[in-house]
């Protein structure tokens, strides 16, 4: 799929901004401070309703707005598969936010994941190999909810079924039998929304692995060595709540998560928090065998990053019939220019993909692009 | 621009805009069409609200809205005293008395679980339907909650506290609206529809 046009008013230091935009290579060039990234921030509101820079959407307002100005972002998506259209709108003013879909104004945000599917690097993205495990979770849902409604469902339930049974255990003015029955419901909604979790998280880190793998190796330009074993090979490792390598019965991911939470309670009750579950599972992501966290080096985990990147577009692809866009920002000053070329010859010309750079040159000569934005 | 309106009007738009989705616009927009319309409408709308807020109570026995307690529904004896519809709160009741065909009674619970805003079953009225159920005949509770995370809850609090006891307990369907169509329902209401389908024909299972 692709933008086939893009409206931007009003967005931090973008006045106005309007484009048809070419289902190819985008190239949007600007000095610092031009609002680069802020036209991926837009497109992101698009795919998300929000910003990945903040979480506050009065952020994105000009500075120097009057009291009532709105930012709106608007955008044509074109899906390979079906041919039709569909139009996003995004408005932001103070205090309020509005996403309409085809002029219709949405309830809930959900309803606009799926519409535009997107995936984003950014020079911060390093924290996906080198922060914690909540960096590596969001990459994981943030995927599969764009391509799965079913996984949405289940993560949002989720996550109020946990903040409720994590504000019980706060509560200390019951007693044991009493709580025990109050924790019940909760826990049998963690169970019934945990358990799809999981199981779409596993089957999605098996298919992102080979094809990361794959990736890291023409980044890294291993491909004398590209052994699953070799010195610098890349591997994925989904260290869940139930313990396990393998996929596993429904049922009886259900019956494990259950015992878990009951036998947890008391450390639960102690710490306050519900301490099992897949809000707690990490992503490990191994070069060598040895935890890219710890032991990569920075090069090393540029490469480990935009491989894992690449590899949920590719994998979004297949499972869907629809390559989301490729938004890349600031991708030229990341990368020696060796890997920047080897990047480049892996991003498939079919995707419409926006890279920023202060400087055309910063791309080796050559490099064909359908559109070159200018921001000034 | 708002110190421009005369002090009474001022005060009927700040109260206007007290009530749930009206903001400063659609309360004046309100106050100068009670301008523009004859003073007994205002005499009237002014009489109603408070007469309303007078007569209302809850009933003592299921907790439902009425105007005299015990509510028409729990003095009424052809209603079946077995069963009994269990609800978050009074507009999910009014909501299933006005849509016909149900003979048995209610018990409104006042809310739903929620520890974030500090509800447990203490402050629900389940003590209430304990007492009920012991002393009224109840043989069948059909749990009406909302298919919110917060109602799955309670339906589920409500579930494991009789179950034990030997009643009859029922979720009512969550399934496909009249009159929609099959291709636009989403995915979740599909799902639930098809794991509570209703067998028509052939062995049980």
């Amino acid at each position: 799929m692709h933008l086939e046009n893009l409206t931007i008013r009003s967005f931090r230091c973008l006045r106005e901004f309007e484009s048809d935009l070419p289902p190819g290579r985008i190239v949007v060039v600007g000095d610092n401070a031009k609002g680069k990234t802020s036209l991926l921030e837009a497109v992101f509101y698009l795919v998300t309703g929000r910003s990945f820079r903040t979480r506050y959407d009065n952020d994105c307002l000009p500075w120097s707005s009057e009291p009532g100005a709105t930012a709106t972002i608007r955008g044509r998506v074109r899906r390979a598969s079906e041919g039709d259209s569909c139009r996003l709108a995004v408005t932001i003013a103070a205090g309020t936010k509005a996403v309409r879909i085809d002029d219709q104004p949405i309830e809930r945000l959900g309803e606009l994941w799926g519409r535009l599917h997107a995936v984003l690097f950014t020079p911060d993205d390093l924290q996906l190999v080198k922060g914690g495990p909540g960096e590596r979770r969001r990459y994981l849902d943030v995927g599969l909810s764009q391509i799965s409604h079913d996984f949405l469902f289940h993560l949002q339930r989720y996550s109020q079924a946990l903040r409720q049974r994590n504000a019980l255990l706060k509560q200390n003015d019951m007693n044991l039998d009493d709580l025990r029955s109050h924790v019940a419901p909760w826990d049998m909604q963690l169970v019934e929304h945990g358990v799809p979790i999981f199981q779409a998280r596993h089957e999605f880190i098996l298919a992102l692995e080979p094809r990361a793998a794959r990736l890291y190796d023409g980044i890294a330009d291993r491909a004398g060595d590209a052994t699953p074993d070799g010195p610098e090979a890349l591997r994925l490792r989904y260290s869940n709540f139930l313990k396990t390598d393998g996929p596993i019965d429904p049922a009886q991911a259900r019956t494990l998560f259950h015992r878990a939470l009951e036998r947890g309670l008391d450390d639960d009750l102690r710490r306050g928090q519900t301490e099992t579950g897949p809000h707690r599972d990490e992503l490990v992501v191994l070069l060598g065998g040895k935890p890219a966290r710890d032991f990569a080096s920075q090069g090393q985990v540029r490469s480990c990053v935009l491989a894992l990147r690449l590899a949920e577009v590719i994998e979004m692809q297949s499972r869907t019939g629809e390559s989301p866009i490729v938004l890349l920002d600031d991708l030229a000053s990341e990368l020696d220019p060796a890997r920047k070329e080897r990047v480049l010859s892996l991003l498939d010309p079919a995707w419409q993909t926006f890279l920023t750079t202060t400087r055309e040159s910063d791309f080796p000569a050559g490099s064909e692009f359908d559109l070159t934005i200018r921001l000034a | 621009m708002a110190g421009a309106f005369p002090p009474s009007l001022e005060i009927l738009v700040t109260h206007l805009m007290k009530l749930p989705t009206i903001g400063r616009r659609s309360a004046e927009r309100l106050a100068f069409h009670l301008l523009k319309s004859p003073r007994e409408q205002s005499v009237e709308l002014s009489e109603a609200v408070v007469r309303m807020k007078d007569r209302l109570r809850r009933c003592s026995r299921c907790f439902n809205i009425t105007e005299d307690d015990p509510c028409a529904i729990c003095r009424d004896p052809s209603r079946d005293s077995k069963i009994l519809c269990v609800v978050e709160d009074a507009p999910d009741a009014l909501a299933v008395e006005s849509a016909g065909g149900f003979r048995g009674r209610y018990h409104v619970l006042e809310g739903c679980l929620s520890p974030l805003k500090g509800v447990t079953a203490g402050d629900l009225h389940i003590a209430e339907l304990d007492e009920r159920v012991a002393s009224e005949g109840v043989e069948e509770l059909i749990l009406a909650m909302n298919p919110s995370v917060d109602g799955e809850a309670t339906a589920l609090f409500v579930t494991q506290r009789y179950a034990p006891k030997g009643l009859r307990l029922s979720r009512i369907a969550l399934g496909l609206p009249m009159g929609g169509s099959l291709e636009y329902a989403d995915e979740q209401t599909l799902q639930h529809a098809l794991s509570g389908r209703t067998p028509i024909s052939g062995r049980e299972s």
